[in-house]
């Protein structure tokens, strides 16, 4: 009769049987990451540092957006769309909302949109302005 | 004991730890290549910077606590003790985990070292 785990709590993991000479700092997560079963300890240990693998890659990835962002931004200033201005102002306005949740909430929702659905028709009011410009001069 | 095996440590690490495993033919290296990563404390500077490595990014860098060296000592033997158990996680997620599981096992050890050293 084989003995029925009942209390998966009481039950050993790969983690937590291998010794020394089995596994180092190295290969320690590989072993977890293959073992089909964890006890509640090397169970909650990898999800936690999982999530504190996941918040440090967003970090930097994020560092790098604004990176390149700033970079980009400073050599074609001409070609920057709409997208681009969209992401930018999202970011900002992720900021705000920290700061001033309702007040940031409401200003921001209706600049957004008519960058978005009038787009083309912005372009064309760019150009309208620029040539009264030139005929004024 | 620990032949053929390369370690780094942290310079939160006590020296007499370091000569022990020395003494047991362990051989020293840097963090970036050692085969086994000890520290005494995730907040020290040095085990930070291991922390937030590429190679702990890629699950490749697991820290243990030194005290697992401590604790195969008196047993003179690597095998009795699961050195999975021993494992140091960055300082700024320890209380999360330590509200889910409890004390870690190198925090009970030495409590259990300390009382050792009150009854004697
Ligand atoms: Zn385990």
């Amino acid at each position: 009769k084989p003995a029925s785990p009942t209390k998966p709590s009481n039950l050993r993991c790969a983690g937590c049987v291998k010794h020394m000479n089995e596994m180092d700092s190295r290969s320690f997560g590989a072993v977890l990451r293959s073992c089909r079963f964890q006890c509640d300890f090397h169970l909650v240990l990898q999800e936690v540092e999982d999530r504190f693998r996941r918040s440090q890659q967003l970090e930097k990835t994020s560092h790098n957006l604004t990176h390149a962002h700033i970079n980009t931004h400073g050599k074609n200033r001409e070609h920057s769309t709409c997208t681009n201005g969209d992401n930018k102002r999202s970011k900002r306005g992720k900021h705000r909302l920290s700061h001033q949740p309702s007040d940031g909430c409401f200003r921001l929702t209706p600049l957004r949109r008519p960058c978005e659905t009038y787009g083309p028709d912005m372009e064309k009011n760019m150009h309208h302005i620029h040539k009264k410009k030139t005929s004024e001069y | 004991m620990f032949k053929d095996k390369t370690a780094w440590f942290s310079s939160s690490v006590g020296k007499g730890v370091t000569s022990f495993w020395v003494a047991e033919g362990g051989a020293l290296s840097s963090w970036k290549k050692a085969d086994y990563l000890f520290s005494n404390d995730a907040s020290s500077e040095d085990t930070k910077r291991v922390h937030h490595s590429e190679d702990y990014m890629k699950n490749r860098a697991t820290v243990f606590h030194c005290n697992f060296l401590s604790a195969c000592k008196p047993r003179q033997s690597v095998k009795s003790v699961p050195i999975g158990h021993y494992v140091l996680p960055p300082d700024s997620i320890q209380n999360e985990i330590r509200v889910l599981i409890g004390r870690f096992i190198w925090e009970s050890d030495e409590q259990v070292m300390c009382e050792e050293q009150k009854t004697t």
